[in-house]
């Protein structure tokens, strides 16, 4: 998902997640109505969600973390399987020598990193992702992206990214679509949707570099 | 949740302060001292140290059950005499109307503390920050009325209970007893918590409770069952003061300065941890009971507030932790 500042990708996100009521209309979770629910409620059907400014809790470590999604889920089955995940994704977003550290002596880029993790870890249908790569080292951006489209191909989740990174989206994702003042301006492949008139007057200024 | 597992080699002199930081230590000086005001007690038959130790016991149960809710999730709740008084009062009526022996009755006025608790809690944690600690002030007021018009309360005259034991001695010496389990509980229900995956949602609730529940922490039943757990140590309490004081009456039960005795406790303490309550409850108890006995009026609530301005200044995470620094950062780690 693309758009200028203030276009409301960071709204739709909330919307899709709960954290806010539509004024009207409806968010439907395969066929179901969820716009009334509670957000913890859209979380257990399995939306889950990073935050643009990143809200990790500070006086946790970044192991405790991991574990507040899934705190309530008691079976001790789900809460080994999911420790073992914690670990794995806590070293696979470069965070490994931090797992035991309180999250208030990170970084912002590490409290990105520590967002994106914290996501994967409860392994959601649907991840929303707001602006998950702004401040993040190019080296550990390229491993996330592989991360999202093994997650993509092995487990079938659903990402709606939001992002500026506008090259590197167009290989990563299906399906494009441009926010402009509070409304979807255009919606499509990607290519098409670099390569609109009005997308590139309203968000890209300039036509994409190699696209169609 | 263990922050210190690979601690690298320090000088010696830094592992002897890191011991001298560890919680175990820290409620050890004061258990220590409860311990042997009990035992002393029990040896001499000083019943007056044993009713003071007594009291420290009670302060402890509930600054750690104030704790699960207070401490961890950060709700400021001034209502801990509520679940205190309706404990006593179902102590009362089910010993006054059934002729039961009171000490049955006290897992009963712990459930019951609870299911209000859960009533309360339900449509009152739909208020944040300073609402919800005026609501539970309000509610205090609200719950001593009504145990002054209520017939079954026995109104202002209050309900009059049979003793459990035969002599003042024998009395006092079980419940210091059974305050010394109740503590005991109490403690273990904090230090059990702190080690469970219960416990980071708490925090996160204490945080940022919107992320909590966008992340899917169902924050109303955690705080719903944190409240409960409090109310019921609270309950267990009051149903031990009715069967050891014999008498209850609406005043002196549902006193508001009990609730803010434990809140002040458990501050001075170290709110959030399983052993700042027991160290806050044991100075301030025994301060209370030791040295405000001859400061008696306003001297008292004077050196309160001197002390908890003291504290908030120079260790405003509260005394067993004195320095400024995070939970989880340690020397050169
Ligand atoms: N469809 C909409 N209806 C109502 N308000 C909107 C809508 N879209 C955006 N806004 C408002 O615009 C502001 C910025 O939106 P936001 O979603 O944060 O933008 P973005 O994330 O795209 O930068 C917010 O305060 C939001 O309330
Ligand atoms: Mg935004």
């Amino acid at each position: 998902m693309i758009g200028p500042n203030g276009s409301g990708k960071t709204t739709t996100i909330n919307l899709l997640c709960g954290a806010i009521r539509p004024g009207k209309g409806s968010v439907r979770l395969l066929g179901r109505e969820i716009a009334r629910k509670p957000a913890h409620a859209v979380a257990a059907l399995g939306v889950g969600r990073t935050f643009q400014n990143p809200r990790v809790f500070s006086t946790l470590t970044v192991l405790e973390n991991m574990y507040v999604p899934v705190a309530h889920r008691v079976s001790p089955a789900a809460a080994r399987s999911m420790a073992a995940r914690a670990h794995e994704w806590i070293e696979l977003t470069g965070l490994g020598g931090f797992a035991h550290r309180v999250a208030s002596e990170l970084s912002g880029g590490q409290r990105k990193l520590v967002e994106f993790a914290r996501v994967m870890v409860q392994r959601p249908a649907v991840v929303l992702m707001d602006e998950p790569f702004a401040g993040v080292h190019p080296v550990v951006k390229e491993a996330l992206y592989a991360q999202i489209q093994r997650a993509a191909g092995d487990l079938g989740t659903a990402f709606l990214v939001v992002s500026h990174e506008v090259p590197d989206l167009v290989s990563l994702s299906d399906r494009f679509v441009c926010m402009a003042q509070g409304e979807v301006l255009v919606e499509g492949a990607p290519q098409e949707v670099c390569a609109n008139p009005s997308v590139i007057e309203a968000y890209l200024g300039a036509p994409l570099e190699g696209a169609a | 949740m263990n922050s210190h597992t690979h601690a690298p080699v320090r000088p010696r002199w830094h592992a002897a302060a890191a011991a001298l930081r560890h919680p175990a230590l820290k409620v050890a000086a004061p258990l220590a001292l409860l311990a042997a005001t009990g035992v002393w007690g029990a040896v001499t038959g000083d019943i007056a140290g044993l009713r003071i130790a007594s009291t420290v016991l009670m302060y402890i149960a509930l600054a750690e059950g104030w704790n699960l809710l207070g401490g961890y999730a950060g709700y400021l709740n001034f209502g801990t005499v509520i679940f205190l008084g309706i404990g006593a009062y179902t102590t009362a009526i089910a010993v006054t109307g059934t002729g039961v022996n009171a000490l049955v009755t006290i897992p009963l006025a712990a459930l019951v503390a609870a299911g209000v608790s859960v009533l309360i809690g339900i449509p009152g944690f739909r208020l944040r920050g300073d609402y919800f600690a005026v609501a539970t002030f309000v509610l205090t007021l609200a719950a001593r009325e009504l145990a002054n018009v209520l017939e079954i309360t026995g109104g202002s005259v209050g309900l009059f209970l049979p003793p459990v034991a035969d002599s003042l001695g024998a009395s006092t010496r079980l419940f210091f007893f059974l305050f010394l389990a109740l503590a005991a509980v109490s403690v273990a229900i904090c230090w059990v918590s702190e080690r469970t995956r219960w416990f980071s949602a708490l925090v996160a609730v204490r945080e940022d409770e919107d992320a909590a529940e966008v992340l899917g922490v169902p924050t109303l039943r955690l705080k719903v069952v944190a409240l409960a757990v409090g109310a019921a140590i609270a309950g267990a309490a009051g149903s031990l003061y009715a069967a050891q004081s014999l008498y209850i009456e609406p005043t002196g039960t549902f006193d508001f300065r009990v609730s803010l005795a434990v809140v002040v406790a458990v501050i001075l303490g170290g709110k959030g941890t399983w052993y700042g309550p027991v160290a806050g409850a044991v100075l301030t108890q025994l301060l209370a009971t030791q040295l405000f006995v001859r400061l008696q009026g306003v001297w008292d609530q004077l050196i309160f507030g001197l002390l908890l301005i003291a504290v908030a200044l120079l260790a405003p995470r509260g005394i067993t932790r004195l320095t400024r620094r995070a939970r989880g950062r340690r020397f050169g780690v």
